[in-house]
């Protein structure tokens, strides 16, 4: 009996896809489907009795205040740090891919932030925040008034938004630099050809060409902005999402109930965790069915 | 909007450009000749003040680490009183190059077998039709989704009932495929024209050939920013490594850094010395794959 | 809706695991606030000899666990000590494991949730009671550690280690809060170290420099988040004749008048008077060290990093300036058992080094390297420590320092952050924002409390 050539191409699909697939759910899924069972107890990892409570930890999520005001924080950082970081560095990838000489050089410039130590990176932005600091010199040599940045919490959120914009910058360019140069240059001779502008080039050709790129830094960037936690720990005051909550984002709350919480409320933390990923999921499914519409399907 | 909104004002313009095909992507007006230097000028004085902007805080990281302990708050770029003892203090009393090591030995590893297993599955996902596909991307891609914080104790009770704590395997192993890595390639996969695999198909190639010889070679600048990528994110993981590690020896370098801050503060002049020292692999490791993202362009021959 | 920092339901298994200890508890947070008593100090002329544990014996070879967090001069010398241990008992060998101290409760939940851990944890005292709650910890020997004896050689704040019957823990050493003061900056200001709360704002005020509006040296370093919220909470309120608390750790107080006029007098350092500012060098610590701060509340610790990172500062330390009373924070890290040696010769070898580590041969070597001070009442007599200028103030704190009783740390300290911001930056007036405080504490407390009375 002869498998039709379709049938050959499952087969062949699901051994190339059988390793990474037992991995994923040993190791990931297993694990996550563990932290779903934690959310339906009083789970304290150090506690000998982990009484089971049903959805109680789901009802008390729903009821908490300060979970809601990260919750819309996290918003915050995503609503305003991806836009501005995908802004950011697609100009900054079509400047740097336009070079001819010294490409190597100033493509380190760009990707030398995110290379940066987490622990130094966030030393030296909290010092150049400071009332005395860098920003503070440049905003009172213009004339305007001073600003309280991380101390202030009508602003301290986008202090951290500039720090995670500006740190993820050298990520997001050097994925657009993938992108445009991934893009046949006959494509572009083409319309050169043809006669077309820089511009209409650009809209017509570059951008569908780059819609799988951009895809892709939208979608990462949401999820990974729907999690910021460790500049958040690092330059908020005191750490824990201050001043007055305005900085707190989900995991850093989950992070709180899990592991600086005492007792530990791992069970709370998993409920919120969970409720967490359920929005990202949605969020996501909804973004790869209207962004990347046709290559989709 | 001024005259590139007029598509057909400056056709001969346009076909000076034809030598460097890749200023299309421009916006950047180009009425005549003698402008262009000049806006090539300003581009790159543009891109070197922004360039200077962005490096600044790793500049002062640098400097930081130059200057005795006494002096790391005296906010001078350059060092009052340069000296390298940080870096000697840090060599010295600290298992560094051990460290250095071990984060050397999982970051090289495990990005080879992310490398492998990401460009396998995206190729897969993306070029193949079979009963379950957007099912199984959808599970993988959600695995992005929980934050690593969740995991780390299933994680760990795994690694003492398998006896992998304190080894490299332990370290390693959440990481040696990511879902991050499999989506990347699926979306540089996506555009690798079919033709060519089915071509490929009719000459006898094995399914494997054509992702190895064909596919894979096209999308050559996304895998090299897939190996950046799984390299940096490896060289700096803290949080898993944290708790896997229980030697000293074992350390990986963002684990060692972390034990210079204590209950009474943190030994900033260390730390910078440090964190300077552990970005040097990263720079090499970026340079060199940053040109395997201008070859891609060598792909022009792909017939749409 | 309600403001939540992880508020558990009815079903809270630590209310009913609490039962065991139930009354016992009561009696242990009461005794954990009190002073030392004048009959403490005369209690034992010289040094004990420590703990007699002739009569516990390991009946084998036996490798215990020590775990405790990353502060380079307690690691270093614990591994000079265990060597110490070792040679006095040669069966038992100790394995010392240390991780950063942001990471202590994460490194520890994940050890125990796979069955391992170790078995002797050094903790933080305010987590004693919730780890006794979880049956984490296991009671020392009264055979070994008679009650007695601890309740009479050791300063009164370690009774904070006992849960009802039993203690849990064992300090090496204790803390407590002092006035950092810079000399040169108060000798060009032509003022004298401050020993009241009027001469404090006064100094303040003299030392603080700006350069228009920017501040080049604050008079006060403001740092709520560090030890500000202890300042205030244990030692102004009860400087300004207020108890913060109930003698059994029930009630919260601090929205009576002179809690609010304590709290009025700090914030006022900054909205007032106008000598300090929020983020200033981005911490206390640091600006002071940079000699950019007159006067700063710290911890005897810091001396040491100041000798590393500063060794030019000239400085001195002189006892929190008080009010109607003296009054200063007091805090320990103990040593205790976890349910890991819970029985057979690892819970012998846990209580010998214990015993080992809590000896005054080892606090000994314990202050000089660490700055900490001797938990022996006696021995922080010695002329050694006395006669240390930076030492002496933090010793001299002793009679009147105070250990908080805490029930969650890490919440219990947001709330008083959260006061001081809510004043600072949204301008509620300080009463409201006391009572807020107190408020979300006392939520804390009957929690904490109805878990242990459902018994």
């Amino acid at each position: 009996m002869r498998l039709t050539l379709e049938r050959r191409k499952w087969i062949w699909a699901y051994l190339f896809l059988a390793v990474p697939l037992i991995f994923f759910l040993s190791i990931r899924i297993g694990p996550t489907l563990f932290a779903f069972w934690m959310s339906l107890h009083e789970w304290d990892p150090i506690a000998l009795d982990r009484p089971f409570i049903g959805l109680e930890n789901y009802r008390e999520v729903f009821d908490d205040e300060v979970f809601w005001k990260a919750f819309r924080n996290t918003w915050i950082y995503v609503v305003v740090g991806v836009p501005a970081g995908l802004l950011f560095s697609l100009v900054v990838a079509l400047g740097l891919q336009r070079l001819i000489r010294f490409v190597g050089f100033y493509r380190v410039l760009y990707f030398i932030p995110y290379i940066t130590s987490l622990v130094a990176v966030g030393w030296v932005w909290r010092w150049m925040y400071t009332p005395n600091g860098v920003f503070n010199d440049v905003l009172s040599r213009l004339g305007l008034p001073q600003s309280g940045f991380l101390g202030d919490p009508g602003t301290a959120i986008y202090a951290i938004i500039a720090t995670t914009v500006w740190q993820g910058l050298g990520f997001q360019i050097v994925i657009f630099l993938a992108g445009l140069e991934s893009i046949p240059g006959d494509y572009l001779d083409a319309a050169s050809v043809d006669g077309a502008s820089g511009w209409q080039t650009f809209r017509d050709i570059v951008m569908p060409l780059l819609n799988p790129t951009i895809v892709f830094l939208v979608v990462t960037g949401v999820i990974s902005n729907l999690q910021v936690f460790t500049q958040i720990r690092s330059m908020s005051s005191a750490g824990t999402g201050g001043p007055l909550d305005s900085t707190i984002s989900v995991v850093l709350y989950v992070y709180q109930a899990a592991f600086q919480s005492l007792p530990s409320e791992m069970g709370y933390a998993a409920a919120m965790m969970v409720v967490l990923f359920v929005v990202i999921l949605l969020i996501t499914v909804v973004q790869l069915k209207f962004l990347s519409r046709g290559a989709y399907d | 909007m001024t005259s590139e909104s007029l598509p057909h004002a400056q056709p001969d313009a346009v076909m000076d450009q034809k030598g460097t095909t890749r200023q299309a992507a421009s916006t950047v007006v180009q009425k005549k000749d003698w402008r262009r230097p000049v806006a090539r000028f300003l581009l790159y004085l543009i891109l070197l003040i922004g360039g200077l902007g962005m490096v600044f805080p790793f500049v002062w990281m640098v400097a930081s680490s130059l200057k005795d302990a006494s002096d790391i708050y005296s906010l001078s770029l350059i060092p009052p009183d340069p000296t390298l003892g940080n870096y000697r203090e840090v060599l010295n009393e600290t298992p560094f190059a051990r460290w250095f090591f071990n984060s050397l030995v999982v970051a090289l590893i495990t990005t080879a077998s992310v490398a492998f297993f990401d460009s396998l599955v995206g190729y897969v996902l993306a070029k193949f039709r079979f009963p379950g596909r957007t099912v199984i991307f959808l599970l993988m891609l959600s695995t992005l989704m929980v934050p690593t914080e969740m995991l780390v104790i299933p994680w760990f009770v795994m690694s003492i009932n398998l006896g992998w704590t304190d080894s490299y395997w332990g370290i390693m192993f959440p990481g040696v495929i990511s879902a991050f890595g499999i989506f990347l390639m699926r979306q540089f996969f996506m555009g690798v024209p079919n033709d060519l695999i089915d071509a490929a198909r009719i000459d006898g190639f094995s399914e494997f050939r054509i992702f190895w010889k064909i596919a894979l070679p096209l999308v050559k600048p996304a895998l090299a920013a897939l190996c950046i990528f799984t390299f940096l994110g490896n060289w700096n993981a803290y949080i898993w490594p944290l708790i896997v590690v229980r030697s000293e020896e074992m350390r990986t370098l963002p684990v060692g850094i972390a034990f210079f801050s204590s209950e009474a503060g943190s030994a900033f002049h260390l730390i910078m010395a440090a964190a300077a020292m552990a970005t040097i692999p990263v720079i090499i490791v970026f340079v060199i794959f940053q040109r395997q993202i201008i070859k891609g362009i060598a792909l022009t021959g792909v017939k749409g | 809706m309600s403001k939540s920092r992880f508020k558990t339901s009815d079903t809270s298994i630590n209310r009913r695991t609490a039962l065991k200890y139930g009354a016992g508890a009561a009696g242990a947070a009461a005794l954990a606030g009190r002073g030392w008593s004048a009959a403490a100090q005369e209690a034992t002329p010289a040094a004990s000899a420590g703990f007699d544990l002739s009569g516990m014996e390991v009946s084998g070879d036996v490798t215990i666990e020590y775990w405790q967090y990353e502060f380079e001069s307690k690691t270093t010398l614990v591994e000079e000590l265990i060597t110490q241990f070792n040679e006095a008992n040669p069966g038992i060998t100790v394995r010392q494991r240390n991780f950063p101290y942001d990471d202590f409760r994460q490194q520890v939940a994940a050890a125990v949730q796979a069955g391992e851990g170790p078995d002797v944890l050094n903790v933080f005292y305010g987590w004693i009671p919730a780890y006794v709650q979880q049956q984490f910890l296991q009671p020392l020997s009264q055979d070994a550690f008679p009650h007695d004896v601890i309740e009479s050689e050791y300063f009164p704040m370690v009774q904070a280690a006992r849960v009802g019957e039993e203690y849990y823990a064992l300090p090496t050493a204790v803390r407590t809060l002092g006035l950092f003061v810079n000399n040169d900056l108060l000798e060009a200001a032509g003022v004298e170290p401050p020993t009241n709360w009027e001469e404090t704002v006064e100094v303040a005020i003299a030392t603080t420099q700006k350069d228009g509006d920017n501040f080049e040296v604050v008079g006060m370093t403001w740092d709520i988040g560090g030890q500000g919220h202890h300042w205030w909470r244990e030692c102004l309120i009860r400087q300004n004749g207020l108890l913060p608390y109930s003698e059994d750790n029930r009630e919260v107080f601090w929205s009576e008048p002179e809690g609010v006029e304590a709290f009025e007098w700090l914030a006022a350092f900054l909205l007032e008077h106008e000598v300090t500012q929020s983020g200033f060098q981005t911490d206390g610590a640091t600006a002071f060290q940079n000699g950019a701060a007159a006067l700063h509340v710290d911890g005897s610790y810091r001396v040491g990093a100041y000798t590393t990172n500063a060794p030019e500062l000239n400085y001195s330390i002189v006892p929190l300036p008080g009010n109607v009373e003296q009054a200063s924070f007091a805090s320990f890290w103990a040593n205790t058992i976890t349910r890991n040696a819970a029985e057979g010769d690892k819970n012998i070898a846990a209580h010998k080094f214990i015993s080992f580590l809590s000896s005054p041969d080892v606090m000994r070597q314990w202050t000089p390297a660490t700055g900490e001070l001797p938990a022996l009442s006696a021995l922080a007599e010695e002329e050694q420590f006395t006669s240390d200028e930076k030492l002496a103030p933090f010793i001299e704190s002793l009679p009147f320092s105070y250990a908080t009783f805490l029930v969650d740390e890490a919440a219990l300290r947001q709330d008083v952050i959260d006061a001081f911001d809510q004043v600072i930056l949204n301008g509620v007036d300080a009463a409201t924002a006391v009572a807020e405080a107190e408020a979300s504490t006392q939520e804390r407390l009957d929690e904490y409390w109805a878990a242990i009375d459902e018994g």
